[in-house]
Parts: structure tokens; sequence; C-alpha cells
């Protein structure tokens, strides 16, 4: 059974120069111990996905479509649930530690306050709990490290202790939005492999954003391609790394470093720039910027096909690069 | 990555530097030195009327103009009161206009400032417009109109420079709030479920509460000078000597001034280390503070 079920999400942006349409036609789901990646370049829409279900998003917003998370849509959630809802039931890791964490208070009092907030234990539990957490995501000499501040600690070690925070009341869900974006490369593995087994451990739905295909490549069970604020290719990962159908995905996979190509080979950019949001579209958002795209990519919109070597490979796309293409 | 790596760089000296000293000894000597002055000065203007004093309104209780001696340490004025419990009865003046001011600044402008640097929009621009207005109006003139429409006592006067410090202090809350307000700690607060209120108090109020209050010791010396000024254009309070006023007194006369300035100066001199000790303990609050904050 589906933990989070979104569908058909759209959120526009009313702005003084007209309407952006930041998302639009997004569909995906969650399950309980899965994880999904979230991938797309800046501006594709994958914070603006996940900030409108946490309800962060300013009221000039227009979201609709639904997000149902445990049958409960959390676009009409009533306010006294909403409380106990954020924080407990779905928690979320932000982008930089450097700017997440309070720097005028003691590491220990931050952990301790969300769930002092929502559970009202005593304070006394609610350290040992906070030592409990710190050990879980291994950070060594967790009882010295309460009464330490922010400062005291490094980058990653400041990561650790915001998914320690998120953890505090026993999530169902874990939003994590570029979580190593603002860490050293040799940092930004431990963070990742840490959230893979609190996640299996935890038995927690997760949902990873990057913009980095390698970062969901072997920590997610499902795929979420976003490019323009619409779905490009949407399937479990090893069906998108074995058969790529759209062809922004293959660009995107592409685009990344490979280290066992030979010397002085080029880097594979995607030409070209993101679409301007604010533009009403008319055909798929990737059209042109895409070397195969034909005269109906930039007159239709394409809709999501089922299809590819698999059920649950949908992508957007007329002309498909994959096994889908070939039939 | 490589932004990171700069910031990193950049904070690390300031972190290495607090974790080998404690904070009152980085707060160094001249620090220490300002608080003793100042807990010496606040507590005498405290407990004057129980000290062995000489009644600051009694008159002859030394020759005229009399120079320093033993018991009479200050000497004394032209009608013969004596210096140093005039001194430490103006303190109680001085002192209490100083504070009051400084308190109405913050309580006023740090709540305008903190709320419209936190809600942002329309609130804000309202906001900012009084700043500024309050800032464009000459400082002196709504001084001076303040006390003479409404009185001239301690609560009118404190009144009339507590409504000057409020634009300064409320620019300097507003500033820092925006600055911290955009932070993901606050976002992260606000996931949790937490209310603007609980936001406010808990997450904002700890982190501009400290500029803050290296500003609050600044403004009070200010105030304490301000309320001079106001004395020596005779507008300050009516009843009882400040220091600003019995500065003025002693000094408004030429004559007086050249035949017993230690009537002027001891309150000067007085006046001048109080007012250095705020400003100094401010500033080293401000720059000890100021490292820690560096290291986010």
């Amino acid at each position: 059974m589906s933990l989070l079920d979104v569908e058909d999400l759209a959120v526009t942006f009313n702005t003084p120069d007209g309407p952006v349409y930041a998302v639009s036609n997004v569909s995906f789901s969650v399950k309980k111990g899965e994880a999904l990646g979230i991938v797309g370049e800046s501006g594709s829409g994958k914070s603006v996905t996940v900030k409108s279900l946490m309800g962060l998003l300013p009221r000039t917003a227009d979201i609709t479509g639904t997000a149902e998370f445990d049958g409960v849509n959390l676009f009409n959630l009533p306010s006294d649930r909403k409380k106990h809802f954020y924080g407990v039931d779905v928690a979320m890791v932000f982008q930089n530690p450097m700017t997440s964490l309070n720097p005028v208070k003691r590491i220990g009092s931050q952990l301790t306050e969300g769930m002092r907030y929502h559970t009202g234990i005593s304070s006394s539990d609610a350290n040992a709990r906070a030592v409990e957490l710190l050990d879980l995501v291994r950070i060594p000499d967790a009882s010295d490290r309460l009464a330490q501040y922010p400062h005291e600690l490094s980058g990653g070690m400041r990561q650790r202790v915001v998914i320690a925070m998120a953890l505090a009341n026993d999530p169902a869900l874990l939003i994590a939005d570029e979580p190593t974006t603002a860490l050293d490369v040799t940092v930004q593995r431990d963070i990742l492999d840490l959230l893979d087994s609190l996640r299996a451990d935890l038995d927690m739905g997760l949902v990873l954003i990057t913009h980095d295909l390698g970062v969901v490549h072997d920590r997610t069970d499902n795929i979420v391609v976003m490019y323009g604020g619409r779905v490009m290719e949407l399937a479990p990962t090893n069906d998108v790394f074995a058969d790529m159908e759209h062809p922004y995905t293959e660009a995107l996979y592409q685009s990344i470093p490979n280290m066992s190509l030979p010397r002085g080979t080029r880097l594979n950019p995607i030409p070209g720039s993101p679409p301007d949001l604010s533009v009403t579209p008319v055909g798929c958002p990737f059209a042109p910027r895409c070397t195969y795209a034909i005269d109906r990519c930039s007159s239709e919109i394409p809709p999501l096909f089922d299809g590819g070597a698999r059920a649950d490979h949908y992508y957007a796309c007329f002309v498909p690069q994959g096994s889908a293409g070939e039939s | 990555m490589a932004e990171t790596t700069a910031h990193d760089i950049a904070v690390e000296a300031p972190a290495e530097a607090d974790t080998g000293q404690s904070v009152s000894s980085r707060l160094g000597l001249g620090f220490w030195l300002s608080v003793v002055w100042l807990i010496i000065v606040a507590g005498l203007a405290l407990l004057a009327p129980w000290l062995p004093i000489a009644d600051p309104n009694e008159t002859a209780v030394g020759g005229r103009l009399e120079g320093p001696r033993s018991g009479l340490w200050f000497g004394s004025d032209a009608t013969g009161r004596d210096v140093f419990s005039l001194t430490i009865w103006g303190a109680r003046i001085s002192l209490l206009v100083g504070f009051i001011a400084i308190l109405v600044g913050f309580l006023v402008g740090g709540t305008l400032g903190i709320l419209s640097g936190y809600f942002r929009g329309r609130f804000d621009s309202i906001v900012s417009f009084i700043f500024v207005t309050l800032l464009s109006f000459p400082a002196l003139i709504l001084a001076i109109l303040i006390t003479t429409l409404l009185g001239r006592t301690v609560f009118w006067v404190a009144l009339s420079l507590g409504i000057l410090a409020i634009a300064p202090v409320g620019r300097l809350a507003r500033a820092q709030t925006l600055v911290f307000a955009e932070r993901d700690f606050v976002t992260a607060a606000r996931v949790l479920g937490a209310s603007h209120r609980r936001i406010i108090v808990h997450e904002l109020l700890p982190n501009v509460v400290i500029p803050m209050s290296a500003l609050a010791l600044l403004g009070m010396g200010i105030a304490v000078v301000a309320e001079g000024t106001l004395a020596f254009l005779g507008i300050s309070v009516e009843d009882g000597l400040s220091w600003g006023k019995q500065i003025f007194l002693a000094a408004s006369r030429r004559s007086e001034l050249q035949d017993g300035p230690h009537a002027a100066f001891f309150p000067i001199g007085v006046v001048f280390l109080t007012v250095l000790s705020l400003n100094y303990a401010g500033d080293r609050l401000r720059e000890v503070f100021d490292a820690k904050e560096l290291v986010l």
C-alpha cells in the first residue's frame, strides 16, 4: 500500500508579471520502506513539488491536484491535524546544514525541541532519546555532543544532526531536499549511505531530491525525472538505467563525468538553457534542446505513455529512445 | 562545492580561537574594569538615600566653591553643596533616564523591527517608513517638542529620548531578523509545526538579542549624554539635579568655572568614565559574540 500518493499535482505562482507554471501534471507514489528519487536540474520544479507537500509554499502559490498520505489529502488537512502531522508523520532534511541549525542553541536543545513539542515527554527522557538519535546517525561521543553548539561541528556532522532531528518523532516518510549538495564530496557518500540504511532499518519511505542521477542510482527503488515542471520519465530505478526512454534522461545521464572514459574525452553537456516557465506551455518543455525533436514535440504536450520493456515505466515523449521506440 | 570550502576556511579561525579560552577571559580586562565601574556607579545611585552622605539640597555643607578635602571629596559648589553627594544623586536621574530611554527604544523599536523583518509585506513597508521618518526628524527638535508639551519629568524626558532610539534599534532588529528568517532552521521549525510566535521567540530572538544587547549599552551611553545636552538647553528634568544639569549649573557662569572648576569637572569626569565604560563594554560584547556569529 502506498504511503504517499501524488496525483496530477500542479503549482502555479501568481506573480505581478502573470502566472508562472512551476509544476504541472506531476504524479508519483512512495511505498513504505521504499526510496523515490526526484531528479532534475535547477528550475525543474523538484523543490516546489516537495515544498507544496510540506505546506511551505507562499500564499501566492495556487496548488491543484491531490497528495494523499495514508489516505488523507495533504492539501486540505484540518489545521489541528497539520500541527502534529509535519515533523511527526513526515519530516524533512534540508539542503544546507550550515543554515538549518540555529547557531545560538545547543545541539541537545535543538534535538529535543521537536520531540517535547509534539509528544510532551520529560526532559530527561528527551535527552536520552537525543543521545539515541545521535548514535543512530553514527555521531561518535553522542552524549558529549548535546552541550555543543553547531559551530563546533563539521559540515557532515551538522547534516547528521539535522537528520537526527528529522528522525526524532519516528516519521513514516522522510523528505531529503538535496541533502548532500552543500557538503564535501568525500562526506556526500557517507550521508547518502546513512540515509539509505536508516530507510531500511526504520522501514520509512524516503524521497531523495537531487540533480545528480549518480546519487539515486543504487539508493532508490523508483525515479522521477523532472524537467520544466513536468514529469519526463517515471520508472523503477533499474529500468531507467537499463532502458532510458526519454531523451532528457539520456542527456542528463551522458552529462555525468565518467572516470572510465579515456583521458581527454569531453563532457557532454545539454545545450541550451531551461525553459521560461512564465510562458504558457504548448509543447514538450525539452523540445527546444532535444536532438530528436520532431514537429509534433513543439505543438503538442506529450502525455505520460506507459511502455518500455516493463510495465510501470512511464515516459512523456513522442520519440522514445529506449526499447519502446524500437517496437 | 567550492563555495562551501571557502566558507569553511573563512570560519575556521574564530572557531579555534574560542575553544582555547573561556568567554570571560576573551572579553578582556578592560571589559571587566568597565563593568566594575558601572556596578559601583549604579550601586551608589541605588543606595543614595541610605548612604552616609550629605543631603544634596543642603547648602553651606562646605564653603563657597571649596576645593576637595577629606570629608568633602569632590569639594563644594557655589552654594556650598557637596559635589560628591550631588554627583551620586545626579546618577539616579541620569542613569534612570538612560535606562528608561533605551528600554522604550528596545521594547518598541525591537518589537516592530523583528515583526516587520519576519512578516515582511505591507506591515514591513509601513514600519520602515515610520523608522525613516523618525530618523529624518531633527532629534533635538523632537525632544524639545515632547518635553515642552508634556512636561519635564523623568518619565517624559526619558520617553522623548526613547522615541529617538526606536528607529536605530528597530532597523538593527529588522536587519538581523531578515538575515535569520531566511535560514533553513526557521523553515525547519515551521515544518515541525511551530507557530509564528514560537519561531520568533525561540528561534529568532536569541539570534537577534546578541547584537542588540551590545547596542543597548552603547545606546544607554548616548542617552546619558543626550540628557546632558537637554539639561544644557534647560529643558531636562525639572526637579532634581541630573548630571547634565549639575554640570550646566557649575559651568554656566564663567567666573565660577574659573574659581572652582572642580564643581563641574568632577561630575564631567564621572559622566566621561560611565559613558566610556558603557561604550567599551558594548563594543567588547559585540566583538566577542560576533566572532561566534561568523562561525555559522
